[in-house]
């Protein structure tokens, strides 16, 4: 019926089509069916997706809203040099390089890469002064 | 700062160890809580959980029932409302500094305030540990 109803039919059109209640099929009509109905669920066209539509569930909740991944994606962009307060009170600044779920990488002068976890930062922003 | 934030950087600062062998020796249905307590963003936590946990990591009860109730939906309702309002937002981060600004944006990770007009600062949620009413209701109901 899932997938009937996917196809947009309903119990009773399902019923006039095969010809018989659905609890009447043996398993080789019904295997018949969910072939055929297969076949055709295939073959319609795909409903087009709405702005911002996400197929599948984000993996991690931070990718549910990716405001920080794209104001970090933005700076590794525009290849900025960012300001980075850790949890020890410690300052770095660096060009942001690499970012991912977890971590950035900042390329310190001297042209060291040093990866943080989030997890050490308490906050960051552009050692310019933008946005 | 929510109670699961809090375990996580509880179980970091003491070593690091994976859940199952920080928490060894709780019950497994403790362990299977706690858990989710650290990997969810809602409260998951009972009295008994709390209980066991504080005797567990040596920690006092009220420190963990403190951190309960600053979950992490109580500090977007902050947030929402502090935007809403068009008022600055207060944070106490875990340093003891505090760092006030208006609310840009917020996702499960992070928050973007505007500490100076056009300069954006990228708050981790992890570090917020207090802020204006914070506690003040039970936000884990």
């Amino acid at each position: 019926m899932i997938l009937a109803k996917h196809m947009g039919l309903n119990e009773d059109q399902l019923m006039d089509e095969i010809g018989k209640p659905l609890e009447d099929l043996n398993v080789r009509e019904a295997r018949y069916w969910l072939t055929q109905l297969d076949a055709r669920a295939k073959e319609m066209p795909k409903r087009k997706a709405p702005p911002g539509y996400r197929a599948s569930r984000a993996l991690m909740p931070e990718a549910v809203d990716a405001y920080e991944l794209n104001y970090l994606t933005n700076a590794q962009n525009d290849g900025a040099t960012l300001s980075v307060k850790l949890v020890n009170g410690d300052t770095l600044m660096g060009k942001l390089v690499g970012i991912g779920a977890y971590t950035i990488t900042l390329q310190l002068d001297g042209g060291t890469e040093r990866t943080l976890q989030k997890m050490a930062i308490a906050y960051y922003d552009h050692a310019g002064g933008t946005a | 700062m929510s109670l699961g934030d809090y375990l996580r950087h509880v179980r970091a600062t003491r070593g690091g160890d994976t859940p199952s062998v920080f928490y060894e020796g709780l019950p497994p249905e403790h362990i299977r809580r706690i858990n989710e307590i650290e990997l969810r963003y809602s409260d998951y936590s009972a009295p008994e959980h709390i209980a066991a946990l504080a005797a567990h990591l040596s920690i006092p009860e009220a420190e963990l029932q403190w951190h309960r109730v600053r979950t992490r939906k109580a500090l977007s309702f902050y947030l929402c409302a502090c935007q809403a309002r068009q008022t600055a937002a207060t944070f106490t981060l875990r340093t003891g500094e505090v760092l006030t600004g208006h609310v840009v944006w917020w996702d499960m990770g992070a928050i973007g305030v505007e500490r100076t007009p056009g300069q954006v600062t990228v708050v981790q949620r992890h570090h917020v540990v207090d802020w204006p009413g914070a506690g003040d209701t039970d936000a884990t109901a």
